[in-house]
């Protein structure tokens, strides 16, 4: 489309200069495009110094007659595209390949209600593009944010489908208010679930990083904001889009190094049985005797499964501490026969289909912009039961109704179903596959079989499972649990409905005035129906359950704006904005629980008939609203200043205390438009900017903090009666936490714009934090804390984010880009209270001049060389380093920060003869992460029937003493014994993505009236590097304890496609 | 120009039509909790909920997640059975094996002793916000008052206090004789000029000073009053703690007279009361206060003391994974067997003839209907609903409509 517009202009630009001259040549080519090695049509071939020029026509061919035969230079450009000079050489036929400037192309960038162009952008913000967005296979996408802007973190702690990322731009803004960034959908403040918005609908997605950017969201944007624009029609001619892709996902990341040999096993674990006796003063003799019948007794400390057959009359482990080698795996009692399973292959290796369809039509016409759209996605989980299918519409459309007034209407509509079972992300829980495969000793059967061997079904058909006591032998780990059966039994649905709309007025009265009424409705509706079965698990006993929820949440938007810009005296150019906006969410709930289910398979209250069902309801509301200014002045596209201010009242607060002053002001200088600098041609562009500005966080979190500023109580049935009791301590005194940032950077376009990029230094202050003092307990305040405005926090750091081209010659490109981020964060001020000793937990501490991910644990000192007992200092803090085998008597000490030092992302593309090629990568460096999950898989022998990491191989013996592993010893208490030991670097590597695709050559599509067809195969999420196989640190910010962090989460999801997209 | 005019009123009355749907920031919770203003207008429209506050109190110590909140919902936040529960645990006489769903290790374990730990912090959290309820009580009504039923509540919330500080004294300090002087644990009465934030241990002496003195002032304001529910505090329950205060302190004399007043009119449990599972309902004649917890309190099965204690519930760990709380056998055996208490426990071959009235009834997995009485109930096994007792399993308590009932409501003594 673009391609025939040029054509149309051209001409108009070209038509007759083309005078015959005397002493002239021609000079004939065909002009291609790189990416694709087809004619472009409509470029300007100019002979360098004259007005003498032509147009490529519809086949790219271009006729250059009448050119100086003393001429030196040919000036190739077309707009999107690099402008390339091209020496003539006395050739009379030049062919040139033109390489798309995807920087020009975006001169434009979204801001704060408005657009901005990029040279004239005072503030910081980093933009992915739908290309960008389009390589990534993720249903949620805030997951694609990874590793593509410097500045932006990113953590998904469960790889559950339709799971959003925990995104920090910037750091980490605040103690216990949200550091969340808020999502602007198209100008409206969005509080749906991203996940109802189809990343394919998606042009841009812009986040907005300093007070500059984002000052105008003062109520909300403390923690940036992330600004999603949807798409719109582009050119005259309608443009159809069908894009299909169907793949495969599986587990990215696997389990640990667990031990696999059942005999390794219980070898291990009967040495660790042997060694509590002799370890405590017992004969060797005795020893034995106690490890040989304790080995399989729980109610000794044993495992409980004998799955393996032993000659009668012999033992089943030596005095070797081997098994015996007549043993033969598989054992029966006459009854069960058991034989171990491989608990994670049954789990994780079953084979799925992705699949994802779009459609899109788009175009526009003198007075229509129209961008219509269909979705479907069907992304299965990697577990039974789980994942996501999503219906989308999109219907965005805008009419120019009178010269004056244009009204238009964007309307996204999404119905999905999320499966998604609980307990997947929980430490700890029998209900989780993830923390299951782990931790499960290597013996233990998953189903229950016949003395034949054969696996038993039940008389309704049913798989039976073994739970741990389903046969005559007890499981010491996780008893009365088989999440692989009750996952495939119970049944976990929400269905969302969300429609999320804006309808919009503009209206022009006078020449450069603009006032814009923007209406935003966005409608959640949530149906939530989870089924516990009645025939195995833990709801057997109340005869199945239900639990169904409707939640209902309603955010209107309201915005008037006026804006106005003129230019004076043609170098003063102004513009100024005001307007008034107000937010109101209202947030509905209802469900209800009840048991004894007549029918095993509906999850309906109705077909609940036990006498005690649960109901609630309840409404919450929430609303801002506030008045913002902005004014920007740029003094002939060469100086500029912007100053904006923002006044917000928010309903959390007391009406005393609810209004807030916000407000940036920003500098920018565009060298390269100077005198001195347009010497300089290698640099195309060069621009200085400052910036400064104060934004709000009103965010403590959901239900009573709604109402943070106030007392609050909770009525319920005492004996018959009313009775009341305070669930909440509110503080009427309660207001605005603010920040303060401040932004210096430099944006760059070097060598004829094939080097661009951008480096900032940000510095962020939160003052005035949304404190949850801990109160005494004696204060008897309900949650033993109380809602304030004290201490504060610093961020500052930098960022660099380039990109560039790396090799051209017209048939081949090959680009990359980089970004790295690093900050600190530090907190520099707390309540008076607790200003002096820091606000000590057990696993970390607060204190000032201490980061939020600050680790207070025991500090290991290794392993006894002559006992095998780990060993911890006593108290370093105080200089203690005495040694100690007795972790009780240890003091917790300062381990430090854990945040990375430099995080961000790079990735190269490569684009050749119709073919094109994408990799991109996330990474983090000199950050820590407490491994929960590796502590609890090196147990001394402690936790009969848990897994061992085969790291245990390299215990303490009397032989083996120079080791960081303690000794195996059943009666060594090893549980949640957190310390340094387990503190492991997070630094990862992670392949996010890889394509590689191919557009087929025009002239052969073309015959079937098909614009471009391109073919390509997409890898998602293909892998991750880090200190340990299994562990995902991209799960974590850092710190963590031994039941927070680890391997234990619903698995991030690997996901290899192939698809088509075809362009009519 | 004619345009322009036109534009202007069009742009405007949009604008205003905007501003007139403005936003209330004055917003309220519907449901999830009351406002302090809301509370004060609902008492205004419906005076009988002032005596919520009171219920309140009482209700604290059996609902559910009073320590931790909701969000974090752990199974051991169940109020006062838990603390009881914790205590038992701590001594030689009960324990419980531990599959990975036993709440009470710690206490088992003595980790209690480590303050980074739930249990003890809920153990002392738990008092604190009660004794706060009851200052708040207190506060509010003014020494001026002359209405005998608002002077009655200010009774029940000075025994309420005292009864609190009574629940944590003894677990911070030696006891009472011959440690007077040494710190006990900080006092939080209704007076504003305490600073909570730096409040030192008092000392055993002022501690109990405050509970004697509390008791003192409830027995004389309880003087007549008539109690609605068991729950609440009268003038016996008030004589019954003072002599529990007396009976810390060594009185013997005065614990004798305090509990003889106490006991006044009530009529002790027959051989036959408790010669069954028993102990979950306030309207027996032998109890004198109570928890009332109704199945209403009781919306999820696990926080709860039935799905801790009774090996009768139908939905807990306890039954399920055989988290049964047992006698030592040690201290089984010194019963003698004409002793009614004996048989509060199965004996070593899971027998005893408390259970001969019980009967328990379940569909197999093979859906057929099976009924268990009386002693064919320990060596049961109900896929996923028991496992078998364990020798010197407690029969003694069990929830309402013991037993398989899933609910796991009882009230609490």
């Amino acid at each position: 489309m673009k391609k025939r517009f040029a054509i149309f202009l051209s001409c108009l630009l070209f038509v007759g200069i083309q005078f015959a001259q005397a002493q002239t040549v021609r000079i004939t080519g065909t002009i291609t495009g790189s990416e694709d090695g087809m004619p472009l049509p409509g470029v300007s071939v100019v002979v360098k110094g004259t007005t003498i020029g032509a147009a490529s026509d519809a086949n790219g061919k271009y006729d250059l007659s009448g050119v100086p035969a003393d001429a030196q230079t040919l000036v190739v450009s077309y707009l999107g595209y690099v402008t390339q000079e091209i020496g003539i050489g006395g050739r009379s036929e030049i062919n040139v390949v033109m390489v798309s400037d995807s920087k020009q192309i975006d001169e434009v960038i979204v801001v704060a209600y408005g657009t901005s162009t990029k040279s004239s952008f005072t503030g910081s913000a980093g933009t992915v593009k739908t290309e960008q967005l389009q390589k990534r296979q993720v249903s949620n996408v805030s997951n694609a944010l990874a590793g593509q802007v410097a500045g932006v973190q990113t953590t998904s702690s469960s790889g559950q489908p339709g799971t959003s990322a925990t995104i920090r731009i910037r750091g980490i803004g605040s103690i216990n208010a949200s550091r969340d960034p808020l999502y602007v959908v198209d100008g409206v403040p969005f509080d749906g679930s991203i996940s109802s918005l189809n990343p394919q609908d998606i042009e841009t997605m812009t986040v907005l990083k300093d007070a500059a950017a984002n000052a105008l969201y003062g109520a909300r944007g403390a923690n940036g904001v992330i600004l999603i624009t949807t798409k719109k029609g582009k050119g005259k001619d309608a443009r159809i889009v069908v894009d299909a892709k169907w793949g495969n996902s599986s587990r990215a990341v696997p389990n640990y190094d667990v031990m696999k040999d059942p005999a390794l096993y219980y070898e291990t674990f009967y040495k660790a049985l042997y060694n509590g006796k002799v370890y405590n003063g017992s004969s060797s003799a005795d020893a034995y005797a106690h490890a040989d019948t304790a080995l399989f007794n729980t109610d000794a400390g044993g495992l409980g499964y004998k799955v393996y057959t032993v000659p009668v009359g012999e033992k089943f482990i030596g005095t070797n501490f081997k098994l015996n080698p007549n043993a033969t795996l598989g054992y029966s009692d006459g009854t069960y026969y058991y034989t171990p399973d491989d608990w994670y292959d049954e789990l994780f290796n079953s084979s799925n289909l992705r699949q994802e369809y779009n459609v899109s039509i788009s175009g526009t016409s003198d007075k229509i912009n129209y961008y219509f759209s269909a979705g479907y996605l069907d992304e299965p989980g990697i577990v039974s039961g789980s994942g996501l299918k999503r219906y989308s519409g999109r219907s965005n459309v805008d009419y120019q109704a009178k010269k004056w007034l244009k009204i238009g209407a964007n309307i996204g509509y999404t119905n999905y179903d999320q499966k998604a079972p609980t307990s997947q992300n929980t430490w700890g829980s029998s209900g989780n596959l993830f923390y299951i495969t782990n931790n499960i000793a290597p013996i233990y059967p998953m189903y229950v079989r016949n003395a034949d061997g054969s696996i038993k079904k039940d008389n309704r058909g049913i798989t039976v499972y073994d739970f741990g006591n389903s046969t005559n032998f007890k499981r010491a780990f996780m008893a009365l649990a088989n999440p692989a059966i009750t996952l495939k039994l119970d049944k976990y649905s929400r269905i969302y409905d969300e429609l999320n709309s804006k309808w919009y007025a503009v209206f022009t009265p006078i020449d450069g005035l603009t006032l814009t009424t923007n209406i935003g409705a966005n409608v959640l509706n949530r149906r939530t129906n989870y089924l516990y079965n009645q025939f195995y698990g833990g709801n057997v006993g109340s005869k199945g359950s239900v639990y169904v929820a409707h939640y209902r949440q309603m955010a209107i938007t309201q915005q008037y704006m006026a804006n106005y810009k003129r230019t004076f005296a043609d170098i003063h150019n102004f513009e100024i904005l005001a307007a008034y906006e107000s937010y109101d969410l209202k947030m509905q709930q209802l469900d209800g629980t009840n048991n004894m289910l007549y029918s095993p398979f509906v999850g309906e209250l109705n077909n609940a008939v036990g006498l005690d069902p649960d109901v609630n309801s309840y409404t919450n509301t929430y609303a801002v609203q506030g008045y913002l200014a902005r004014i920007q002045y740029d003094y002939d596209g060469k100086y500029f200043a912007s100053a904006s201010y923002r006044r917000d009242a928010s309903s959390r607060f007391h009406s005393d205390n609810r209004w807030g002053n916000f407000g940036s002001m920003a500098l920018a200088w565009l060298i390269n438009k100077e005198e001195f600098l347009k010497p300089i041609t290698w640099v195309d562009m060069l621009k200085l900017k400052v910036s400064y500005g104060v934004q709000g966080n009103d965010d403590l979190g959901g239900g009573y903090y709604y109402y943070a500023y106030a007392d609050q109580y909770e009525p319920s049935n005492s004996d018959g009666q009313f009775a009341i009791t305070q669930v909440y301590k509110g503080n009427k005194d309660l207001t605005w936490e603010t920040s303060h940032s401040t932004n210096i950077g430099v944006d760059f376009e070097l060598f004829k714009s094939r080097l661009t990029g951008t480096v900032e230094y940000f510095n962020r202050k939160t003052k005035d934090l949304l404190y949850l003092q801990p109160t005494p307990n004696s204060a008897g305040f309900p949650g033993d804390e109380k809602p304030m405005n004290v201490g504060a926090l610093e961020n500052k750091g930098f960022e660099i984010d380039l990109n560039g081209v790396i090799f051209t010659n017209g048939k081949i490109e090959w680009s990359a880009n980089l970004n790295a981020t690093h900050y600190t964060n530090e907190i520099t001020d707390l309540h008076p209270d607790v200003k002096e000793n820091g606000i000590k937990g057990s696993s970390r501490i607060l204190e000032v001049g201490g980061s939020i991910y600050d680790v207070y644990m025991r500090k290991f000192a290794g392993v006894s060389e002559t006992t095998g007992k780990s060993l911890y200092y006593l108290d370093p803090d105080n200089g203690d380093y005495t040694l100690t085998d007795d972790y009780s008597k240890a003091k917790q000490a300062r381990l430090g920060g854990t945040l990375p030092d430099v995080y961000g992302g790079f990735g190269t593309q490569v684009k050749a003869y119709g073919f094109d090629f994408s990799i991109q990568f996330s990474y983090q460096l000199g950050g820590r992460l407490y491994d929960g999950s590796y502590e609890a898989l090196m147990h001394n022998g402690n936790a009969a029937g848990r897994n061992w990491h085969v790291d245990i191989k390299n215990a303490w013996t009397p032989e083996n003493t120079k080791t960081d592993v303690p000794r195996l010893c059943n009666l060594d208490d090893s549980e949640q014994k957190q310390s340094s030991r387990f503190l492991v670097s997070s630094n990862y590597l992670s392949l996010n993505s890889i394509v590689l695709g191919y557009t087929v050559p025009e002239n052969l599509v073309k015959k079937i009236n098909i614009s471009s067809l391109r073919v390509y195969v997409a890898g998602d999420n293909l892998g991750v590097l880090s200190k340990r196989r299994g562990l995902d640190p991209r799960q974590y910010f850092g710190g963590g304890s031994s039941t927070t962090t680890g391997n234990f989460s619903y698995s991030a999801m690997k996901t290899i496609s192939a698809g088509v997209t075809l362009t009519f | 120009m004619k345009l322009n005019i036109r534009t202007w009123l069009i742009s405007i009355s949009v604008v205003l039509v905007g501003a007139t749907g403005c936003t209330d920031l004055d917003t309220y919770p519907e449901g999830e909790s009351i406002l302090q203003d809301q509370k004060e207008d609902i008492a205004k429209a419906s005076p009988d909920r002032i005596a919520a506050d009171l219920s309140g109190m009482f209700a604290y110590l059996g609902k559910q997640y009073c320590v931790f909140g909701s969000g974090r919902s752990r199974d051991d936040d169940f109020g006062y059975p838990a603390v009881c529960l914790s205590q038992d645990m701590n001594g030689p006489d009960v324990f419980s094996p531990d599959a990975g769903y036993n709440w009470f290790s710690t206490c088992s374990e003595y980790d209690d002793r480590s303050n980074t730990y739930a249990n003890p912090y809920m153990r002392w959290s738990i008092f604190y916000t009660q004794a706060k309820m009851a200052n708040d009580i207190i506060k509010s009504i003014p020494e001026t008052v002359t209405d005998k039923t608002l002077l009655a509540y200010k009774g029940q919330a000075y025994a309420i206090r005292a009864f609190d500080y009574l629940s944590i004294a003894p677990y911070y300090q030696f006891k009472y004789k011959g440690n007077e002087d040494k710190p006990c644990v900080p006092i939080v009465t209704e007076d504003e000029t305490i600073d909570v934030t730096n409040n030192p241990r008092a000392t055993v002496r002022a501690v109990y000073e405050l509970i004697m003195s509390d008791l003192n002032k409830a027995i004389a304001l309880l003087d007549g009053y008539a109690r609605t529910s068991k729950n609440e505090v009268d003038q016996k329950v008030a004589y019954g703690l003072r002599a529990r205060a007396n009976l810390y302190m060594e009185n013997w004399l005065e614990a004798a007279n305090d509990a003889e007043k106490a006991l006044e009119g009530y009529e002790p449990a027959s051989r036959n009361d408790v010669s069954k599972p028993a102990f979950n309902d306030a309207k027996a004649s032998n109890w004198m206060w109570a928890i009332i917890i109704s199945p209403a309190n009781v919306p999820d099965a696990y926080p709860s003391w039935p799905a801790k204690i009774s090996s009768f519930s139908g939905d807990s760990y306890t039954c399920a994974v055989g988290m049964y709380k047992v006698i030592n056998n040690l201290l089984f055996n010194q019963i003698p067997t004409s002793d009614v208490r004996k048989g509060w426990w199965v004996d070593a071959s899971l027998q005893s003839p408390n259970l001969a009235g019980v009967t328990w009834t379940y569909v197999d997995e093979n859906s057929a209907t099976v009924t268990l009485t009386g002693n064919e109930i320990p060596p049961a096994i109900i896929p996923d609903v028991k496992v078998a007792f364990l020798p010197y399993t407690n029969v003694k308590f069990a929830q309402y409509d013991y037993p398989e009932n899933a609910t796991n409501a009882g009230d609490c003594v």
